[in-house]
């Protein structure tokens, strides 16, 4: 008996050892938890860095998205028809595209980055090491991407609206905005963000990548801030801005003008002045995805050839071969002919044998903005402003001196439609893949002048006007009213 | 409070009050022989004072010798295998003889009721399900579940797919969980061993989805490791009131298993060898090429953009075709070159059971080397136990084994990927007009059929060439001590302490070499990926059982008993990934290592119960109570104690006056009861995640997840009610048993709008219900002789709803989008509902609907035994009726335009049926791959010979015991199915979507011839 309750003693003090609630407390070593993480060292470079993954992790997606939309090119995976037809041909017959296909992306992505961007800006806000300089400058560099990121939404879903504002409680739905109200808010952001730039000193509180080069500190990223303003501004003039936002984004090019110097640019090297994403092989980084190397089903419309027959863009704009009858050197540079030709899955699409070779490297980096677009864009606002003669000399300036053509065959007497006509040419090769070719369509109501592959049968083609929601966004606001039910699906 | 304290007191108040309540007595003792009607002695059968826990044992003889207390005492004998016995003892009377019936029904047997508890199967208050090793081993299959399936009323069991090796799951009464556990709790003589599933690496090549690895890697769930020959029985805790004593890791079910262990006596050997070999069960098939005509339409494929065949998309596939097919085609049966293998299967098992003394010990070895039907594949199990118990003294138990395997899986490439690597995937798409086999020289042809070399491959090659190893070291031990504080004939107080451990190292390798054809594509040839796992669990419990039997007319007994349990489950996986190879080295190092995988894991348990339960009436009344507070590491609140009660009671109708001359027994039974399953790892956690890196800096970014440090267990409660019937001597038996489970407090995925910029948040909510019914009949229809049949039918059907959820209706995580079928969870509505886009009413708009149902109308196994003289026949038919299969492998057949019913005509003149699918589902209508999974199998055949003794004397000098034995598993197939078996699942082991079929690893019918020699 007392053998017994000693041995019984003995278990239950084995069994309460092994019973202490101090053994619940496990860490996770896996991923930090957000409260250690917002207080360790270097947490804000940390969060900053993570702020401009996050943004270059979408691009890649927008440039093929935009791409296959706008006819630019396809991807052709062989054994997944849906990066075709979810693109090209959306659901069956009824020239729409599926909000619970694939043809959902820049949405969720740039709104997770403006999540991040919010808890950035409270924990710079509260960190009392951080002068007033320094916290303005960091908080103009993350609203400055913040825009941007807006802007890829809006660009994306055009008048279905965008939110704008996010909810400190991601469970309660925030209202959704007309593309006026989100235009504005870009713009207003900008500006904002460009003072904050302004007065932020002379240096950032963290280390930016290396594809800000040239554009790294308060004063220069002013600079970046400037070209995505002018770029924001001319897509209001032509969704509904009009001459005020023509004006608006004149003077913001104006402004970048210091960095990137588009007036005076006439080499590839002037054109490629701007900010980029960067790419590597190492472990832990990204490679480009959408290279030559890394994505061989990343293909060109059939619609570049030299003097492909039916494209629109190629009448009335000039000769497109060079004077020895070669073709434009953007052409030869930017597009590989394959040997063979590649088609889509199961008749989805037509064979092309030209394949995209903007991006040769898988460590190639892509550009965010460069100062080739800003001098079309400089084209552009000028016609907006009634400046045809200087439109068509800042899109002669891309034309002869990058892609090696004659002079353009439009003069400031054409008719305006000629003279864009003309800028979207040059767009077209200058600024392949991108991300622009389907949005400049549609900001110029001329989405029905891109070439569809297939015009009959279950698999005919149709061009998406706006990218959908994804389902889960139509979900969630399933019985809301007024702004915040949204634009549905 | 300390816990160490409250044990402390409540143990020594629990001695003190047992102790004043009991008093002495001198015992005598009682001596007798046991044996088998007909004259064999029995060896180990137990013999105990009825109402007692501790008894003896017979020996090699039936002898037995126990001691008991003075005055007159109800003997009670037991035997695995035969009907038990009670016999009243006279004061006086110092001898009893028993001779023991054959139980062939299996009626006998004793069920789990607790951590140190259990009952008479007889007196069990819940459904039962025992399998004991017979019944198991009667046909050898890949793993333990498969040998389980059709044997336990209310599980469900599925392989995955036909790879050797294994891979299987259980599901017991309907999916419990959305997001949470969904396997059962499995224990082995008291360890909670782990069933992990671990991907190794084939989706750093197959690229099915992302990561290193992936849930489409058709990996094994570790319930592979297991030596079905080890087992001696295997016991499926069903209801909540029954897996209640798990606490919160229990709403699946658990699972008991017991190995073998010594008998006194004599050592006795068994040596059983078995040969076997399997061949393709059911080929798809694929359509065959007549000419050029059929291959390469007359009008040219590359201008008119509108061909419904792939490859002929590629220009420079045509001149080859055109090689290929002058004047006719030659058609290949590349199903049966890849997956025709018949290598032979071997297994050895060698076990030694016996005892002396107060030893008795179980030890057993086995190898078995399983070819796979596919070139290239195959598993290989080597497993050695050791079982030991020993008495010290009269009063303590120990016992302890422990087990060692080696488990080598080459399981090859099956599944989704989109690398153009799997075979059957490929097979959709390549037309089989070339020979692709390797050649003499070892080389192979280069696949032309599709554009560019992207994304294609020679599948013969990928098969040959391709390494997708896995290989586990795997230690389990088990320990328990028990000791008899206090033995009166009233009283009887036992503790024990009982532990556990089970650890592994799963190391997978795979290996893509730089040369194969599809290699290239993303600009660095090669891949290999390397994938190391360690698992460590350890489980202990201390527990105190007293067992009071008071000389009361109308009590039988009561045991109180109450404990606590701890326990710990750690996993560390570290994967890494390389492209761009040196040639011919299949290391990581060399190559860019592009992904790095470091994930580790640990939970820890703790929990405190008690335990009643009662028999009463002449044990006619049988009542059980008890509860389990449990606290974990993985809650929310990591010291609240969440507490699972249950309680059951039954009463067996012995003498019912209405019927007396038809019926033996009525038994009524009711159980209620909660038990749980707790939070995954980390979903307390509001979580940061490594961003990776750009330009050299490193990131960190909202996890898109977000935890909620609230979280707490899942909570199941269920009503089991149920009738067990006996008839005609216990000739026909009936087990209706009806269940009526709600699983609230669900853990679930709050969506969060997309424009929140986080896509999740963990909560509780919400309820699931399964109300099922399970019918059972067990009969002797005949026995006349030698001549005996026994017969067993099972039958269950469930039908499983989403009663409510917080959350807006969503799609399970863990399968792929509308156009190809999965499960929502909407509330009011059944979860097994299949949901595909599907158009509302003629050429209406395409919505994600409901078109089908995954849950089978019911499944009914029907198993039959003869024997006459040494002869058995068993066999075990499985119907499955119903259940709805997304049948994606002919979706890319049909995509591929190989379908061999693709010249079949179709009311539509010029459309063929394969491209009127294919066109119905590429116009949003997905229905016509939702396909009804009805089938009949014939699970499981046996002949078998038992030798008579005086041949076994002739030919095996030494030898007690010969048999001979021809089985067969899966031999006949009866489906309407299209593919290769509805049973199938790309994604391997899940809570829902286990309906996809996606170019899986064939089904393979598999035979064994088996000698076992017993001496």
């Amino acid at each position: 008996m007392k053998k017994g309750l000693l041995i019984g003693l003995a278990a239950a003090t084995v069994l309460g050892t092994a019973c202490s609630a101090d053994r619940l407390t496990v860490p996770n070593p896996n991923t930090a938890t957000q409260d250690a993480a917002q207080g360790a060292q270097g947490a804000l470079q940390l969060q900053v860095t993570g702020i401009f993954r996050q943004l270059r992790g979408g691009r890649g997606a927008q440039i093929t998205a935009t791409a296959r939309f706008g006819r630019e090119g396809y991807i052709y995976t062989p054994n997944e028809g849906r990066n075709t037809s979810h693109y090209l041909i959306g659901l069956s017959g009824q020239n729409r595209l599926d909000p619970a296909g694939f043809a959902v992306g820049i949405f969720g992505g740039p709104y997770g980055n403006i999540r991040d961007i919010f808890v950035t800006q409270a924990a710079i806000a509260g960190n009392a090491n951080l002068t007033a300089a320094q916290k303005s400058a960091a908080s103009g560099a993350l609203r400055t991407v913040e825009a941007l990121e807006l802007l890829y939404v809006i660009s994306s879903r055009d008048t279905l609206g965008a939110v704008v504002q996010l909810q400190p409680d991601p469970q309660v739905l925030a209202p959704f905005v007309t593309r006026d109200s989100t235009y504005r808010y870009i713009l207003n952001t900008l500006d904002a963000a460009h003072a904050e730039l302004l007065a932020g000193g002379a240096a950032f509180p963290f280390t930016l990548h290396s594809g800000f080069a040239g554009f790294n500190t308060p004063a220069t990223f002013a600079h970046f801030n400037r070209a995505i303003t002018a770029r924001a501004a001319a897509y209001y003039a032509t969704s509904g801005g009009g001459a005020t936002a023509w004006t608006r984004a004149a003077a913001a090019l104006a402004a970048a003008n210091a960095g990137f110097a588009h007036t005076t640019a006439t080499s590839a090297a002037n054109m490629n002045v701007g900010v980029y994403h960067v790419y590597s092989l190492s472990t832990g980084d990204a490679a480009n995805g959408i290279d030559r190397i890394g994505n061989q089903d990343f293909l060109v419309h059939p619609s570049y050839a030299p003097n492909a027959i039916g494209t629109p863009e190629l009448t009335g704009t000039g000769a497109q071969l060079k004077a020895d009858n070669t073709p434009d050197n953007r052409y030869l540079s930017k597009i590989s002919v394959l040997a063979t030709a590649r088609n889509a899955p199961t008749g989805l699409g037509i064979p092309t044998n030209l394949a995209m070779n903007v991006y040769p490297t898988q460590s190639s980096s892509v550009p965010i903005i460069r100062t080739e677009e800003l001098v079309l864009l400089d084209a552009e606002i000028r016609l907006g402003l009634a400046d045809a003669a200087g439109a068509i000399a800042a899109l002669n300036r891309v034309r002869t001196n990058i892609g090696g053509l004659p002079a353009t065959t439009v003069t400031a007497a054409s008719p305006t439609a000629d003279i864009i006509t003309a800028i979207l040419y040059e767009k077209r090769f200058s600024l392949l893949a991108e991300g622009h070719r389907w949005i400049d369509h549609r900001r110029y109501g001329r989405l029905n002048l891109l070439p569809l592959d297939i015009t009959t049968g279950v698999n005919a083609h149709f061009v998406a006007r706006v990218m959908p929601l994804p389902q889960a966004e139509c979900l969630s606001r399933v019985g809301q009213t007024g702004a915040l039910a949204g634009p549905g699906c | 409070m300390g816990t160490r304290k409250l044990v402390s007191a409540i143990l020594a108040l629990f001695l003190t009050v047992v102790g004043t309540t009991a008093s002495a007595q001198g015992t005598r003792e009682i001596t007798g022989k046991i044996t088998q009607v007909g004259g064999a002695p029995l060896v180990d059968a137990n013999v105990s004072v009825l109402g007692q826990a501790l008894g003896a044992r017979s020996n090699g003889e039936g002898e037995y010798r126990l001691r008991v207390p003075q005055g007159e005492v109800t003997i009670l004998v037991r035997a695995i295998g035969y009907k038990r016995q009670t016999t009243r003892v006279g004061a006086s009377q110092s001898t009893a003889d028993f001779s023991l019936e054959k139980d062939v029904l299996q009626l006998e047997g004793v069920t789990v009721t607790g951590q140190a508890t259990t009952m008479d199967k007889r007196n069990a208050s819940t459904a039962v399900a025992l399998v004991n090793t017979d019944e198991l081993n009667r046909v050898p299959a890949r793993s333990i579940e498969n040998q389980l399936s059709g044997k336990v009323l209310g599980a469900r069991i599925f392989e995955n797919n036909g790879a050797p090796g294994g891979g299987a799951q259980i599901q017991i009464r309907g999916a419990t969980s959305i997001l949470g556990q969904g396997d059962p709790l499995y224990v082995i003589d008291g360890v909670i061993v782990s069933n992990a599933t671990i991907p190794n690496g084939l989706n750093s090549i197959s690229r099915a989805g992302g990561g290193i690895g992936g849930g489409q890697d058709n990996a094994v769930n570790r319930l592979a490791d297991l030596n079905p020959s080890d087992i001696e029985s295997i016991e499926v805790l069903k209801s909540a009131a029954a897996s209640a004593i798990y606490g919160s890791r229990a709403t699946n079910g658990v699972v008991v298993i017991t190995t073998k262990r010594g008998r006194s006596g004599a050592p006795s050997w068994s040596v059983v060898q078995r040969i076997g070999t399997a061949a393709l069960a059911r080929k798809i098939g694929f359509r065959k090429f007549a000419d050029i005509s059929e291959l390469v339409p007359a009008d040219d494929p590359l201008t008119s953009g509108n061909e419904s065949i792939t490859w002929v998309g590629n220009a420079a596939a045509i001149p080859v075709a055109q090689a290929l097919c002058n004047p006719t085609c030659t058609n290949y049966d590349y199903e049966q070159q890849l997956y025709g293998r018949t290598d032979p299967t071997w297994e050895t098992l060698l076990s030694t059971r016996g005892g002396a003394g107060n030893t008795r010990y179980f030890a057993s070895v086995s190898d078995k080397q399983e070819a796979g039907i596919m070139l290239n594949t195959g598993a290989r199990r080597t497993a050695g136990r050791f079982n030991l118990d020993q008495t010290i003294g009269t009063k303590l138990n120990l016992s302890g084994g422990l087990g060692v395997t080696r488990n080598f899986l080459q399981r090859g490439i099956s599944n989704n990927n989109n690398a153009g690597i799997s075979p059957t995937y490929d097979l959709g798409y390549i037309p089989h007009v070339i020979d692709l086999r390797k050649r003499a020289d070892g080389t192979y042809p280069v696949n032309p059929f599709y554009a560019g070399g992207s994304s294609v491959s020679n599948p013969f090659a990928n098969s040959y060439e391709i390494v997708n190893d896995e290989e586990v070291w795997r230690q389990t031990g088990n320990f328990r001590a028990a000791y008899e504080i206090f033995s009166r004939a009233q009283h009887n107080i036992n503790i024990s302490y009982n532990g556990g451990v089970d650890r592994y190292q799963q190391e997978g390798l795979a290996y893509s070499p730089p040369f194969l054809q599809f290699e290239p594509n993303d600009g660095q040839s090669g891949t290999a990926s390397l994938a190391s796992s360690q698992v460590f669990q350890f489980n202990q419990s201390v527990n105190a059982v007293w067992t009071w039997t008071p000389a009361l007319a109308w009590i039988g007994n009561l045991t109180t008993s109450f404990g606590g349990t701890s326990e710990e489950q750690t996993q560390r996986t570290y994967r890494t990934l390389a492209r761009g190879l040196l040639p011919t080295l299949p290391v990581t190092q060399g190559g860019n290592v592009t992904a790095v995988e470091d994930n580790r894991q640990t939970v820890r348990d703790q929990s405190l119960y008690l335990n009643e339960q009662a028999l009463f009436l002449d044990e006619k009344l049988s009542v059980a109570a008890g509860l389990r507070a449990d606290r974990s590491s993985v809650n929310g609140d990591r010291e609240k104690y969440y507490i699972f009660p249950k309680y059951s009671a039954s009463y067996r109708f012995t003498e019912p006056t209405w019927a007396t001359q038809y019926t033996d027994e009525i038994k009524i039974r009711a159980a209620w009861g909660q038990s749980g399953n707790r939070p995954r790892f980390g979903d307390r956690d509001l979580l940061y995640n490594n961003g990776g890196l750009i330009g050299g800096l490193g990131s960190l970014v909202s996890a898109g997840t977000v935890g909620n440090p609230q979280i707490k267990p899942e909570v199941m409660t269920e009503t089991e009610i149920g009738l067990d019937l006996s008839f005609l001597s216990q000739r026909l038996n009936f087990e209706i048993t009806n269940y009526n489970r709600s699983i609230s407090d669900l853990l679930l995925t709050y969506p969060l709008p997309p424009s929140s910029g986080l896509v999740q948040k963990i909560i509780n909510g919400g309820e699931l219900s399964v109300k099922g019914w399970e019918f059972g009949i067990t009969a002797v229809p005949l026995q006349r002789g030698e001549f005996t049949w026994t017969s067993r039918v099972n039958f269950q059907a469930n039908k499983q709803m989403v009663e409510n959820i917080p959350v807006p209706s969503f799609a399970v995580p863990g399968s792929f989008g509308s156009t190809y079928g999965r499960n929502r969870i909407v509330s009011g509505q059944r979860s097994t509902w299949v949901w595909a886009n599907a158009p509302l009413g003629v050429a209406g708009a395409v919505r994600d609907t409901i078109v089908g149902d995954a849950n089978p109308s019911h499944q009914t196994q029907f198993s039959n035994d003869l024997s006459w003289k040494s002869w058995t026949v068993t066999t075990l038919l499985d119907w499955r009726n119903g259940g709805t299969v997304s049948n994606m492998t002919m979706n890319l057949w049909d995509e591929g335009g190989n379908s061999r019913d693709y010249n079949r005509a179709s009311g539509t003149p010029g459309v063929s049926v394969s491209d009127e699918r294919y066109a119905a589902f590429s116009s949003g209508d997905s229905r016509v791959y939702m396909q009804p999974g009805t089938y009949l199998k014939l699970r499981e055949v046996t002949l078998s010979w038992q030798a008579p003794s005086d041949f076994t004397n002739k030919f095996l000098r030494g030898a007690k015991d010969l048999r001979l034995s021809l089985s067969g598993r899966n031999l006949f197939v009866k489906t309407d199915y299209w593919s290769y078996d509805p049973e199938f699942n790309n994604f391997g082991n899940t809570n829902f979507n286990r309906f996809i079929d996606l170019a899986p690893f064939p089904t393979s019918r598999q035979f064994f011839f088996s000698v076992d020699i017993g001496y």
